[in-house]
């Protein structure tokens, strides 16, 4: 997390008084006593109305109209002098794009579209709920959903899967989205100008052209060129694109694009639709995996993994479901049934695979039976902590067949 | 938000509820702000009481278009200038507000927030009056930099500023802790 983000949620979180209930009752006994006093003292009639006054009198409807009239014709001669055209600052921008309750944003990486986000903020800004949908090839698309500390992942078939687990934003499972969030993105820009790290150029839309070019460029030694594109009407900023890399050395590209801004979004957006045959695996409304205990993260895998294995290799469902994250029967005896041990299990070192929560690769080498044969198998299963449920491991279903090098994408 | 038009509504009618609800909700976010502001217990209690008493006698005529949080905290930010021209803020180390603090769930744990908050409020007595103003007005009274600059009646650049500054230092002052 950066340094300003902790400080920010240490004083958001952490400071915080109350009063003492004796007084607290009494402060509300007074306030209560106050409000009803002035009650008693409410005057019994408004006093004058303006409107009444002018509309009573016909010489005063006249001058009234005269004055309104005078009033128009001043500023439209002011904007006719002025061209509708106020001088831009880039503060405008940043003034425009405060107090965000909602977005909707287009990512792009290397110029092609990526990710798309939805998000709605409560009035201190803090994320009420959003959807996130990624990919959209052959192998599908990953929608996510997040409210309420709930967060559910839709695989679009062919694997037709719904991930339910409990995620605190609070735990900075979600603090990602911030990097997308064009609210912050134009605070970031203003910080770095403003401490001299960058410069700024702003360009006139050319002839026939609304929207203003914004080219910021840093001076600290990073190789990083932004440029926004800001509708001068409105000083919303439509499109941030960064470039990464030196001149003639190939750029690295990712881009937002500002599809809505603080509009009203469809509730529907936000709730999980799936296809009735998707497999649902709940993590919130039951316990997975097992207990770490007193074990390093290491331990707590490879002991994770002996333990569903075994209890795949008795064929005791039950437990293996619970230690494989959840998931139902019929899915587990699907995915792991042909994975079932009918020898002794020899575990590697877990390998750690960076991610938010602790995630290791283990490749362990047994025996299965198949066709009457027996056959020595070194699959690498990926066993990780699970989400909202802190101290408890289990058993991904991403199962890669030998010396694999995927990774879990329940992320 | 729609709770707050709710309760103007009825505060307008006259509602005790509806005031009662307003003090459950926004006491302790204006005594926290009006502590940080003030670093003096005491005096922070007084503009409190102050602002509260003022906002239930004016309730039935209250024509205010926005948040209340934010009619409230702007109240307090107001009243503890008023209070600030009298009598300047306490120095850092000469009062440290004690009482109760939120989420304690026994005697030990409530010793240990008292002091962490205490710390972190003794960070926050630090900063320059406007730096402070900022940073409490954005994060424990949650308005915008908008309404802040206008606050301060002063441009949004020199309002981010002065917030990146304040959390700048604040760091430094908390000397590493609030990473852990």
């Amino acid at each position: 997390m950066r340094p300003r983000k902790v400080v920010e949620k240490t004083i958001r979180t952490k400071l915080h008084f109350t009063f003492d209930p004796p007084l607290r009752d009494r402060l509300l006994a007074r306030a209560m006593h106050e409000q009803e006093q002035s009650q008693d003292t409410e005057p019994a009639l408004a006093g004058p109305v303006i409107r009444r006054t002018i509309m009573r009198s016909p010489s005063m409807k006249w001058a009234a109209a005269a004055v309104v009239v005078a009033a128009v014709g001043t500023g439209l001669i002011g904007i006719w002098h002025k061209g509708g055209q106020a001088a831009y600052a880039f503060a405008q921008t940043v003034e425009a794009m405060q107090g965000k309750r909602s977005f909707h944003i287009q990512t792009y990486h290397q110029q092609r579209r990526h990710d798309e986000f939805w998000a709605e903020f409560d009035e201190q800004g803090r994320l009420l709920r959003f959807r996130q949908k990624e990919g959209n090839g052959p192998e599908g698309s990953l929608v996510t959903f997040w409210e309420d500390g709930i967060r559910n992942q839709h695989l679009s078939p062919p694997s037709g899967i719904r991930l339910i687990q409990r995620l605190d934003n609070t735990d900075g499972g979600l603090e990602g989205l911030e990097q997308f969030d064009p609210e912050t993105i134009v605070q970031e820009i203003q910080a770095l100008v403003d401490e001299g790290k960058a410069i700024m150029e702003v360009q006139d839309p050319p002839p026939f052209a609304k929207l203003k070019t914004i080219r910021v460029t840093c001076t600290d030694g990073k190789a990083l060129k932004r440029i926004l594109v800001v509708d001068p009407v409105t000083k919303f900023v439509v499109r941030i694109d960064d470039y990464w890399g030196r001149e003639g050395e190939g750029l690295t590209h990712k881009g937002i694009e500002v599809l809505e801004y603080n509009e009203a979004m469809d509730p529907r957006l936000f709730k999980p639709d799936c296809p009735e045959d998707t497999i649902v695996i709940d993590q919130v409304s039951q316990e997975v995996g097992m207990a770490q205990g007193q074990m390093t993260d290491q331990e707590a895998a490879v002991a994770t993994l002996r333990e569903a294995l075994s209890a795949l290799e008795k064929e005791d469902y039950t437990s293996a479901c619970k230690l494989c994250g959840g998931v139902p029967r019929g899915f587990l005896i699907e995915h792991f049934g042909r994975l079932r041990p009918a020898s002794a299990v020899t575990f590697d070192s877990p390998e750690y695979v960076q991610n938010v929560l602790p995630v290791y690769r283990v490749k362990c080498t047994y025996e299965v039976e198949r066709d009457g044969q027996m056959e020595t198998i070194n699959p690498v299963f990926i066993v990780r902590e699970a989400c909202g449920q802190p101290g408890r491991w289990y058993v991904t279903w991403h199962v890669f067949p030998g010396e694999g090098t995927g990774s879990s994408d329940e992320d | 938000m729609l709770e707050d038009e709710w309760l103007k509504w009825q505060l307008r009618r006259g509602s005790k509820d509806a005031l009662a609800r307003v003090y459950e909700k926004y006491v302790d976010s204006m005594l926290t702000l009006a502590i940080g502001l003030l670093n003096n217990r005491a005096a922070a209690e007084d503009v409190v009481q102050d602002v509260f008493l003022s906002f239930a006698r004016s309730a039935r005529g209250l024509r205010s278009q926005g948040a209340l949080r934010g009619y409230l905290m702007t109240g307090v930010l107001n009243r503890v200038r008023d209070h600030g021209r009298r009598l300047h803020r306490q120095p850092a180390a000469a009062s440290t507000p004690g009482g109760p603090v939120c989420g304690a769930a026994g005697p030990e744990q409530a010793a240990i927030l008292i002091e962490e908050t205490s710390r972190l409020n003794q960070a926050v007595a630090k900063l320059p009056d406007e730096q402070r103003e900022v940073v409490l007005l954005r994060l424990k009274a949650g308005m915008k930099f908008r309404d802040i600059a206008r606050l301060q009646q002063t441009s949004i650049s020199t309002v981010l500023g002065r917030y990146r500054y304040g959390l700048d230092r604040l760091r430094s002052l908390l000397n590493g802790e609030v990473e852990r």
